[in-house]
């Protein structure tokens, strides 16, 4: 059975060196890299800035403010200076103080950027300062307690490598599997595989470990140019290997029910797409539905910024989550593969 | 060595059936043709006793083994060439049968040696996208052997090829079958089959039409013919006459007797004369 194995996988990655599609991925890999090391920005957050007018009696707030040492931004001297201080910068927001210190009023002005909730927000930020200044508990800055150990902040470009090791690694074996089944079609040579003692398992797992053999080479190369060598690269292996396996597995179930890659591109491109839902919460925390977690995308970019990024979570259910994934991804893709390609005229 | 019973087979399961309670039987070490035209059902049998295609109704036994349980190693000791060529076209001549031959769990045999049996020698190194179709249909045929098989199943081995190249793929399958190798020949090439194959059955709609060894089917169903050409006042005659029948035996006395006879020769009829007399329809 190895020697038939090691035959398949030499077979496939012989065929996979002469396939463009290979050579193009590689490209972009290399593309990848140039983006997240020297394109991106480590920090791209935007920070408001404020300005602000004092008009309530003897500008007791700007006072109140000066000698408890509290400072969110610069006071003008009026509003005239404050819109023209405003005008300097796009991210500005004007803060005029009215009313009394004990019963402030406060107007917000802004370059129509902001939404309503992020405005009312500061306004109750604003509101609760001054009141607090009043009684004596206001300060400087608010207490942060971290439920486990300090974590450096995340660069943006390198937060970048746990997507790009999700959504274009791993997926990987979703396409290359689809064509090489279209072409297997195209030339016939499914049909003088079916004749030999090969049977389902041999071309399955020859398939899967000769794209996993390339999709190693592929995540490990964007790994270690962008992440470098201080990453736990057992737990990369591990996520790596069971998720490439996973999304092959998935790749070729859905390939074998199609001819060719134009009547497989639809439903292809769309599974991709929707398996991409998780990057929107990844990127915006505050986006989180339950039926994310249902992605097995979703464990795998958890597991990944895990690795990358160690805030000190157990990956173990997680990776036992995938591992369970991909045997059953197993079963269904051999049973289907079976009935589907083994045999003729199905 | 190889029972047929019964098969039935239909594509549609609506009761029109490929295949009609079909039934023969192969020795071993016979060359078996499986004679046609398109369509009647000739691929439909062989991909079924391959067990490519599962079994309807009827049965296929080898040995006494049901080709329903077969195990894998079955195709151990089967080898089959495919009409249309079926290879990996990205991969050369020589990758093709060495990644082929990687698949079996018996001793194979040598790739070039292969190779070099039908010419393909010299383009072992060419991709198989380059090869013609006629290189393509001999490395496909020699694929087919790469696990030196007890059985071959042979589906148009010499189709397209120029009559030297098809002379000596018919020299390699006569060779198999003096090593003791069974062969199921499958084709619409009634010269060939005649040449080749120890009995035939006609296939037609699905149903065996006749079955027996060339010879027999041309003694039982073709009536034998006499061409005699014949000089009568200066001027040549041609004629076809059937013995068999009383005008033309007297006919043919009379020419013998009275006139001067330039040539005479006893004439068979050809397998294909003899489908078209039993069906009714040609072979193409």
């Amino acid at each position: 059975m190895l020697k038939k194995i090691f035959t398949m996988i030499l077979q496939n990655l012989v065929l996979s060196f002469r396939n463009s599609l290979v050579w193009v991925l590689f490209g972009t890999l290399i593309v990848m890299i140039v983006v997240v090391l020297f394109a991106m920005p480590k920090e791209y957050s935007i920070s408001q800035v404020y300005y602000m007018l004092d008009n309530t009696a003897g500008s007791a707030i700007e006072s109140t403010f000066e000698r408890k040492g509290i400072e969110i931004g610069q006071f003008s001297r009026d509003q005239v200076e404050l819109e023209s201080s405003m005008k300097n910068s796009n991210n500005a927001i004007g803060v005029i103080f009215e009313g009394t210190m004990e019963k402030p009023e406060i107007t917000l002005m802004h370059l129509g950027k902001l939404s309503e909730q992020n405005l009312n927000v500061i306004k109750a930020t604003l509101e609760e300062l001054v009141s607090s200044a009043v009684d004596g508990s206001a300060k400087s800055s608010p207490d942060i307690r971290f439920l486990r150990g300090q974590i450096e902040p995340v660069p943006k470009n390198l937060a970048l490598v746990s997507v790009l090791m999700v959504f274009e690694v791993l997926i990987l074996g979703f396409l290359l599997v689809a064509v090489f089944i279209f072409q297997e079609k195209s030339d016939g040579s499914i049909r003088a595989y079916r004749v030999t003692p090969g049977g389902t398992f041999l071309y399955i797992s020859s398939k899967t470990l000769a794209f996993l053999v390339i999709g190693i080479v592929y995540g490990g190369v964007l790994a270690l140019l962008t992440m470098g060598f201080d990453v736990n690269y057992l737990e990369l292996f591990i996520v790596t290997v069971l998720g490439f396996i996973l999304y092959t597995l998935i790749g070729m179930i859905i390939a074998v029910f199609f001819n060719n890659i134009s009547e497989w591109f639809f439903i292809g491109i769309t599974i991709l797409l929707i398996n991409m839902a998780p990057v929107f919460s990844h990127e915006f925390p505050a986006f989180s539905p339950g039926w994310i977690s249902w992605f097995p995308s979703n464990s795998i970019l958890f597991c990944y910024d895990e690795i990358f990024f160690p805030s000190g979570k157990s990956l173990l259910s997680p990776i036992l989550l995938l591992a369970l994934e991909t045997i059953i991804a197993y079963v269904i893709c051999h049973f289907i593969v079976n009935r589907k390609l083994m045999k003729e005229g199905k | 060595m190889i029972e047929v019973r019964n098969l039935y087979h239909d594509y549609t399961g609506k009761g029109k059936y490929a295949v009609r309670d079909l039934s023969f039987e192969i020795g071993k070490g016979e060359i078996f043709g499986f004679l046609g035209p398109s369509g009647a059902g000739k691929s439909t049998v062989q991909n079924i006793m391959t067990g490519l295609l599962p079994i309807q109704q009827g049965d296929v036994l080898y040995g006494n083994k049901s080709v329903r349980n077969l195990k894998p190693d079955f195709f151990n000791d089967i080898g089959v060439s495919f009409e249309h060529p079926n290879l990996y076209t990205k991969l050369s001549g020589y990758e093709n049968l060495k990644y082929y031959a990687g698949l079996f769990s018996v001793p194979t045999q040598d790739p070039m040696k292969l190779l070099d049996m039908v010419g393909l020698r010299d383009s072992a190194g060419k991709k198989a996208s380059a090869y013609s179709k006629g290189m393509k249909q001999r490395l496909v045929f020699v694929r087919a052997l790469i696990n030196k098989p007890r059985i071959l199943f042979l589906d148009e081995p010499t189709s397209g090829l120029d009559p030297s190249t098809a002379g000596k793929i018919k020299d390699i399958i006569l060779q198999k079958k003096r090593e003791g190798c069974t062969i199921f020949l499958t084709t619409h090439n009634m010269a060939a089959a005649d040449e080749m194959c120890d009995r035939v059955a006609f296939l037609n709609e699905g149903g065996i039409a006749a079955m027996d060894t060339p010879r027999n089917l041309k003694l039982k169903y073709g009536d034998k013919s006499i061409r005699v050409e014949y000089r009568e006042n200066d001027r040549m005659f041609d004629k076809v006459l059937f013995p068999a029948k009383a005008d033309d035996r007297k006919q043919l006395n009379d020419i013998i007797n009275n006139n001067e006879i330039e040539t005479i020769h006893s004439q068979e009829a050809t397998l294909e004369q003899i489908f078209i007399q039993l069906t009714g329809r040609g072979l193409e």
